[in-house]
């Protein structure tokens, strides 16, 4: 036991050397996954004082119906919430477009209110660049697609007018222009055909806290790499001379692993420690975070153990499969990365299929960002705690088994 | 022509260094298959927002109909369709769904009243949700625009009863026949394209959003790959595995060292793509890739140079994934001057593909990257430091 202690010691001698280093990096790191979940909880919010994205509208609107139409979509309609749109140039827009200003831009044929009237739709050409495509050009597929059923069903509307009126030998000239601006007037009041109820967060986690959650975990599975260089071994003599020596496998990996585990750790608690301190006001887009102090922060470090025990797991079980360094990066970014993104830490989880959800409840990070969603939460239960340590038992099980059979290979 | 194959030595050397170690061969052929697996996976049902669905009375055809139709076809918005209103109401409180959309009794009714006053005190839907969020603003206008044929039909009905006389003779029936008779234009109302307007967008809105971050996240792992060999190859430095070669030859001895590593993972990462389901063509894919590997030969290089420790460098590594996660366009453009983004190659892969322009940018940069390299390189030399 002794001689177990005396290696758990070394270990954190030799690791101690690049802790300064690293947790440096990671108060960095931490600022910017911190202005990364302010950029995401900000864009994700419904507030009226924001638009979320910039569109170029290019075509002649002087003096014409368009003009005013886009000038009543920008003060009367609903969707000014979501959508800002900014008449220009084509050549503005393009540079506009390159330079990341606005998210695309609507080019609008030259007679186009001219030719909608004669009944005949000529295309906008919605022009936008791979760096824009995501979600956002879903979106707006979402929302062109109500916008092309609106001015259909409205035309739909006055030209069956015009037909009827026609067919019984009328003209429906001033008929057809009140029932257009009726059309218009009921496009602008669509958003009142609902009345939102908002039931507040109440015990589940509001959009901020869970990616709150979400970007802790990916910083702690990021953390993996910088010790990369002090944990993967490229042989193993010193561990055989050991072995040779009576100190077992288990004894081992357990004093390298707690090693890892209290840098780890210790990395985690300051950085916790510091957001009550440094950013306490910053942190009131989190309804869950606000008004927390230096003791909810001490006891928030603390109920993390079970989460960086398991994740502190897995990275150990990649270091001790990794033959070298250049493996070992890799594999600890590629396990950190595809973890958050399936696990729901850089997404909420609700975007996924049902079989990547049920998949990341037994993958470490899954099971890391539910316990901490629930700690945050109404509490963390017992299963999540059982679950979380048969993962802890299995992981270090098999980093054992790996030593193991390194050591026993000649 | 010996000089040729004396380079070729070398990388086969330097390439034999990575490939004999079990590990990175397996990493390279875990990549490939986890983009299978992610591609198979997002196949199934998902939804960016979760809408319950549910009608006050069951009884009413006209919103059984809207439900249907509403929870038909949508990439974005997964619809469950519940019971009763309080079913739906208890899925937004356990936050199994983001919303709930309440169909009222005598729904037609309610229309033909909202469509005569068009205000707030008229609403017949009810929206209940738990907090806000713009997709969820975005998924009402899903609603509105199903909703939107029913109110317009309402109003045109309407207008035309109370309002012109000459039409007073028809029947309610014939004044919509007229209305259904009109072949107004305009399903594909917008037609999407690239600012290279040689490149056709016809399929970007119907990209599946779980597999569009896959290309950036594939084009990072070939940077950190960059980063990993620079660990490596400060490693090897230090192991005195360089001395046989004179100082001033090592410039091309770590290109080639960078370019072998990179290359390997290069190739998996063409290999993902294919599986990724956001393939291009093979020829412009190639194209892409074999750019893309020397500016991330020199952009490793550069860092590295700069870093000279392993220490520093290993370090910085994570806060350099999320740099480029953030500023580069994996997962969404945050609008930051384009000036910022240009630094980290990434953005040049991605944006290249649609817009040609990109291609020599990357070219340039990459010969501005290895000028810099260069001038650190002849720098470190002058002091010793190399």
């Amino acid at each position: 036991m002794k001689k177990a202690f005396v290696y758990f010691g070394l270990q954190l001698k030799r690791a101690a050397k690049y802790f300064p280093f690293i947790l440096a990096l990671s108060l960095i790191l931490c600022i910017c996954l911190g202005a990364v979940l302010g950029a995401v909880v900000k864009l994700d919010s419904a507030s009226e004082d924001k638009q979320k994205v910039t569109l170029g509208i290019v075509g002649d609107t002087e003096g014409s119906y368009l003009g005013f139409g886009i000038s009543a979509l920008q003060t009367l309609d609903s969707s000014r919430f979501v959508v800002e749109m900014v008449e220009m140039t084509e050549d503005e827009a393009k540079k506009k477009l390159e330079n990341g200003e606005i998210s695309a831009y609507a080019v609008i044929p030259e007679d186009f209110v001219d030719s909608a009237v004669s009944g005949e739709i000529k295309k906008i050409r919605y022009v936008t660049t791979d760096s824009a495509i995501g979600v956002t050009t879903v979106f707006m597929d979402e929302m062109l697609d109500a916008i092309s059923v609106m001015l259909v069903e409205s035309q739909k509307g006055v030209y069956g007018l015009q037909s009827a009126m026609w067919d019984k030998g009328y003209r429906a000239g001033n008929h057809m222009d009140k029932l257009a601006s009726e059309y218009f007037s009921l496009i602008l009041a669509r958003a009142y055909i609902s009345e939102q109820t908002e039931l507040g967060i109440s015990d589940e986690l509001s959009f901020g806290g869970y990616m709150f959650c979400g970007m802790l975990v990916f910083f702690v599975l990021l953390c993996g790499i910088p010790f990369c260089p002090v944990y993967i071994k490229k042989d193993v003599s010193l561990s055989r001379l050991m072995r040779a020596s009576g100190k077992s496998v288990f004894s081992q990996v357990l004093g390298e692993y707690f090693s890892f585990f209290f840098f780890m750790f210790a990395n985690l608690y300051i950085i916790v420690c510091a957001l009550p301190l440094f950013a306490g006001d910053a942190l009131s887009f989190i309804p869950e975070l606000s008004g927390v102090d230096l003791v909810w922060a001490q006891k928030f470090a603390f109920s993390l153990i079970p989460a960086v025990l398991l994740i502190s797991a897995l990275q150990f079980l990649v270091y001790e499969i990794s033959s070298g360094l250049v493996g070992g990066v890799l594999a600890q970014f590629l396990g950190a990365i595809a973890l958050a993104y399936v696990c729901g830490c850089l997404y909420p989880i609700n975007f996924f299929p049902d079989a990547i959800k049920n998949v990341s409840a037994f993958l470490p990070a899954g099971a890391a960002r539910e316990y901490i969603c629930a700690l945050i939460g109404d509490g963390a239960q017992a299963l999540s705690f059982i679950k979380i340590f048969a993962m802890f038992a299995l992981l270090l099980s098999l980093a054992m088994i790996k030593r193991r059979q390194r050591i026993l290979r000649f | 022509m010996e000089k040729i194959k004396r380079i070729f030595t070398f990388l086969t050397v330097f390439n034999k260094r990575f490939l004999k170690k079990p590990g990175f061969i397996a990493l390279l052929l875990v990549v490939p298959c986890l983009v299978l697996a992610l591609n198979i996976a997002s196949k199934g049902e998902s939804g960016m927002v979760t809408v319950a669905l549910a009608a006050k009375d069951k009884t009413d055809a006209l919103a059984a109909g809207i439900i249907d139709e509403i929870a038909g076809e949508s990439s974005l918005i997964r619809f469950i369709e519940c019971e009763t209103p309080e079913d739906a109401v208890k899925l937004v409180e356990g936050a199994d769904a983001d919303a709930a959309w309440i169909f009222p009794a005598d729904l037609a009714e309610k229309i033909d009243d909202f469509v005569e006053n068009r205000n707030r005190r008229f609403a017949f839907v009810e929206v209940v949700v738990r907090e806000d969020t713009v997709m969820l603003g975005l998924a009402r206008e899903r609603l509105y625009s199903v909703l939107y044929p029913y109110c317009s039909e309402t109003l045109y009905a309407n207008y035309i009863e109370r309002n012109v006389t000459e039409l007073e003779t028809l029947t309610h029936a014939e004044l919509i026949s007229y209305y259904d008779a009109i072949n107004a234009e305009g399903d594909d109302l917008f037609v999407f394209s690239y600012s290279d307007a040689s490149e056709d967008a016809s399929d970007a809105a119907d990209m599946n959003y779980i597999t569009a971050p896959v290309r950036g996240l594939l084009s990072l792992f070939v940077v950190m790959a960059g980063f990993a060999v620079a660990l490596f190859y400060i490693q090897d430095e230090r192991e005195g595995r360089f001395l046989h070669f004179a100082r001033k030859r090592r410039f091309s001895v770590m290109t080639g060292y960078y370019f072998c590593a990179i290359f390997d993972v290069a190739a998996a990462v063409f290999v993902s793509l294919i599986f990724s389901g956001v393939f291009s063509t093979v020829a412009k894919e190639l194209l892409l890739m074999l750019i893309y590997i020397p500016l991330c030969v020199g952009f490793c290089m550069l860092v590295s140079q700069i870093c000279a420790s392993s220490r520093l460098l290993g370090s910085l590594l994570p806060l350099l994934a999320v740099a480029m996660i953030v500023i580069c366009p994996v997962f969404f453009d945050i609008g930051l001057p384009r000036v910022i983004t240009l630094i980290f190659p990434p953005t040049y892969y991605l944006i290249a593909l649609h817009n040609t322009k990109f291609i020599f940018y990357m070219l340039a940069y990459t010969i501005f990257l290895f000028i810099c390299n260069f001038g650190v390189y002849r720098a470190k030399l002058r002091t010793n430091m190399a």
